[in-house]
């Protein structure tokens, strides 16, 4: 197998995490030739911590210096539909991290507008399906592959439970999902004019793409033809806006979110009947919350991805386990605690990597596509429409 | 003071539930000394088994010549309504089984139409809310003791709960909660004229009584008023006529619901901004489904009501702990179980039974009472609207009283 050439985007968070899994997949199977960002300073220093030979102030610069087959966008939301096309264009592969797009604005409003409380959400969704298929096109006529960075698909627990789904045979009738914390310190987190939405986007894409690719796959599997959302219902919520929290001397849960839901519940109905409950919130205590389950006709499969019993400690004061890592998000030290053994593989990102590498490699799709990302856009703008207008929205036709 | 003379109406499936309640108290507290039920010989063969005094045909007769200080109502949904107002106007105190009432179709209504097809839910919300105003007025009016069967807010680890929200003092952002199964085995269960709806009435009037309880409470403790619900979004489904499962050949999971859901959820937006996930589920394998978890602002709580872990247990085959009782609805008793120590001390029901009888002894309302049954009634009648015309519906005006 040919060894896949990347070209990193971004040098943030999400790069380091990308740059680790690539490490991890060794050089015979990756290698990241080039690094490129905004800062052409930092994009150097991070290229020579990681040791990455060459790197640029622009993705133009470097695709036109550096040979690579693909490039990883690991850069805001905000960007992705413009570097995607323009990726395409220059005929590389594309790995993205979620979102595949969403909306941030207008580029001529003031930067103060509190965009999630004066766009109507009808408004956003028809932009974003604009954008949405003008990247699609792209990426088609190029005749690139799209890999979705999303994580979910590729965490070992639900790959498990899609083995065991495979093997029972039964029909998926029923999934609820959910990632929830005590919320993003990031103050872009909190307006939607950085995160092109609240929970949902951050938080909840990751169980709704999880969701949506265990019914395709199930749908390929016994039909030869993905099973796709139907319609969606959705509420949400700004719980920490609740006068009796804002009261309370000390808050264990972050505050100060602008323009942005802190909690959201989507129901999703397929369009074979099934059903799935997905919950996302900024408003959970104890650690990261990350599960799925699925409620087969002759079966019930949970995946745990976080947090899970593969370890269990305990101690009767916080301090005992000092600067060892116990799990994301955690409040405390003290007390049970489940620490995660080894993070990024329980989420997936090595094994996200390694698909993507391979897809590249043989030239197939990979398990996380195109497809579900755009999915994943499109239902969640559609459920913003659907709190905001409080009615049930179809979706059949705005995913053909 | 006396013990409290209970008439038993019915002698079904709740009434040998509510006996063991009965029976664990002692005769100066309480003393079921009627039964009644259709036919009449059930209700005596019920009498003679659990050796209560006497036994009759129907309520009326029980009224009149058993001297009862109490009935508890062991009978059908749509009984419910006309048996409380009746017992009421006799100046009897009254236990009732969930739901207060509901919609079972009207006077004109054919034996076999499928009401939950053919009659818009609004219609269904309109008539439950008079069937319950007038429900209420008899109970006020006669000024009787009334309990609603709500176990979930006697189950202990609920009850825990609750203790330990109050201490906390944060405040409850979001409750979720659910009781599912596999399905119900009863026949009246899967239509509506048998039980004015379907998973969601028959069992998630449970885990949304428990919910709009807390909120109630917290709402009384931190502001000497309730916070009651503000609105619903709602979606039901039924699961079991997706495709490939009627295709499927063995059944897991009961089938043949008629014109009632066998999923539903219920979102609840409450006064002060927070939420509640209510989901119910004649579809879930595994054993029953019962749990309530609260998000406070400073802690995070769950009752796990079943299954829990306070017994767990190891089988290579199914046979292995015959016959000893393992869960309600488990479906094998092999590989990795978690059997219930005693089920209906962990559901709540016999502490139900011992706080209705103490209410009635100290001239009080019980914890579980006609107001929250009223509320329950509405809010899911409320949802069923939401889900049928796909879109969110306020219930401030409807729990207007």
């Amino acid at each position: 197998m040919a060894k896949v050439r990347i070209g990193l985007v971004g040098y943030g968070n999400a790069a380091q995490f990308h740059m680790r899994s690539w490490q991890n997949l060794g050089p015979e199977v990756a290698e990241v030739a080039a690094v490129c960002g905004r800062s052409e300073e930092r994009a150097s220093a991070f290229a020579e911590e990681y040791g990455i030979p060459r790197s640029f102030g622009t993705m133009g610069e470097m695709l036109s210096a550096v040979d690579v087959d693909a490039v990883d966008l690991a850069v805001p939301n905000n960007v992705h539909g413009p570097l995607s096309t323009e990726a395409a264009a220059a005929g590389k592969h594309i790995i993205c991290e979620k979102h595949l797009t969403g909306y941030f604005g207008e580029p001529d409003a003031p930067a103060d507008v509190l965009i999630g409380e004066t766009v109507p959400k009808r408004e956003m969704l028809e932009k974003v399906k604009a954008e949405c298929d003008a990247i699609g096109r792209a990426v088609r006529e190029a005749g690139v592959a799209f890999c979705y960075a999303e994580n979910w698909v590729y965490a070992p627990s639900f790959a498990k439970l899609r083995r065991l789904a495979e093997a029972a045979g039964g029909t998926i009738i029923r999934i609820q999902a959910e990632e929830s914390h005590s919320g993003s310190p990031s103050v872009y987190a909190k307006q939607w004019r950085t995160e092109g939405g609240g929970s949902l986007v951050l938080k909840g894409s990751h169980p709704l793409g999880a969701v949506l690719q265990l019914k395709q796959w199930e749908g390929q599997k016994r039909n030869g033809r993905p099973i796709r959302p139907a319609s969606v219902m959705c509420e949400v919520g700004n719980l920490t806006f609740i006068e009796s929290v804002k009261q309370e001397p000390k808050h264990y849960i972050k505050m100060d979110w602008k323009d942005v839901e802190d909690w959201g519940l989507m129901v999703l109905k397929f369009d074979d009947g099934s059903v799935a409950e997905i919950a996302a919130g900024d408003t959970t205590l104890g650690g990261v919350h990350n599960y799925l389950e699925a409620y087969l006709s002759n079966a019930r499969i949970r995946a745990n991805i976080n947090p899970n019993n593969a370890c269990v400690a305990y101690a009767p004061s916080p301090e005992i386990f000092g600067d060892e890592y116990i799990t994301e998000k955690i409040e405390t030290k003290g007390g049970w605690t489940f620490p995660s053994p080894e993070e990024d593989w329980n989420l997936g990102y090595p094994q996200e990597m390694a698909d993507f590498a391979a897809a590249i490699a043989e030239g197939r799709e990979p398990m996380s596509g195109f497809m579900l990302a755009r999915d994943v856009t499109l239902v969640l703008y559609s459920a913003y429409v659907s709190a905001e207008e409080g009615r049930r929205v179809e979706l059949t036709s705005m995913l053909a | 003071m006396a013990p409290v003379r209970v008439g038993l109406v019915g002698c079904g499936f709740s009434a040998n539930l509510h006996i063991e309640g009965y029976k664990k108290l002692s005769p100066e507290q309480c003393q079921v000394v009627a039964v009644c039920g259709v036919p009449k010989e059930m209700a005596e063969g019920f009498a003679a088994k659990h050796g209560i005094p006497q036994a009759y045909g129907s309520m009326e007769e029980l009224l009149e010549k058993a001297n009862v200080d109490a009935v508890d109502l062991a009978v059908p949904n749509s009984l419910h309504a006309p048996f409380i107002i009746e017992a009421a106007r006799a100046g009897k105190h009254v236990f009732c089984e969930k739901p207060l009432t509901g919609y079972f179709g009207g006077p004109d209504t054919k034996g076999d139409e499928p009401i939950g097809k053919t009659v818009a839910k609004s219609t269904m919300l309109e008539h439950a809310k008079q069937e319950v105003n007038r429900v209420m007025e008899a109970i006020q009016s006669a000024g009787i003791t009334f309990g609603y069967a709500e176990n979930w807010l006697y189950a202990p680890a609920y009850v825990k709960l609750w203790r330990l929200a109050k201490t906390a003092g944060g405040t409850i952002l979001r409750i979720e909660a659910e009781e599912s199964h596999s399905g119900s085995h009863a026949d009246y269960a899967k239509t509506w004229r048998g039980s004015g709806g379907g998973s969601l009435m028959v069992k998630g009037s449970h885990p949304l009584g428990a919910a709009l309880q807390l909120k109630w409470w917290e709402g009384e403790e931190k502001f000497g008023k309730p916070i009651r619900a503000a609105s619903v979004v709602c979606e039901v489904g039924n699961l079991t006529w997706i495709e490939s499962f009627e295709r499927e050949k063995k059944k897991y999971v009961r089938t043949g619901w008629k014109d009632v859901e066998d999923w539903g959820i219920i979102v609840v937006k409450f006064e002060d901004g927070s939420v509640a996930e209510v989901k119910a589920g004649d579809t879930t394998l595994g054993g029953v489904h019962n749990y309530l978890e609260a998000y406070l602002s400073n802690a995070r709580l769950r009752a796990n009501i079943n299954p829990n872990d306070s017994c767990v247990a190891y089988a290579p085959e199914g046979t292995i702990f015959e016959p000893e009782y393992i869960s309600e609805k488990i479906e094998t008793k092999g590989g990795w179980t978690l059997p219930s120590p005693d089920e209906d001390w962990h559901q709540g029901y016999p502490q139900e039974i011992a706080d209705f009888v103490a209410a009635i002894r100290e001239g009080r309302q019980p914890v579980s009472g006609a107001t929250l049954a009223r509320e329950v009634t509405l809010v899911l009648y409320a949802a069923y609207v939401s889900a049928e015309e796909g879109r969110r519906v306020d219930v401030k005006p409807i729990l207007e009283y």
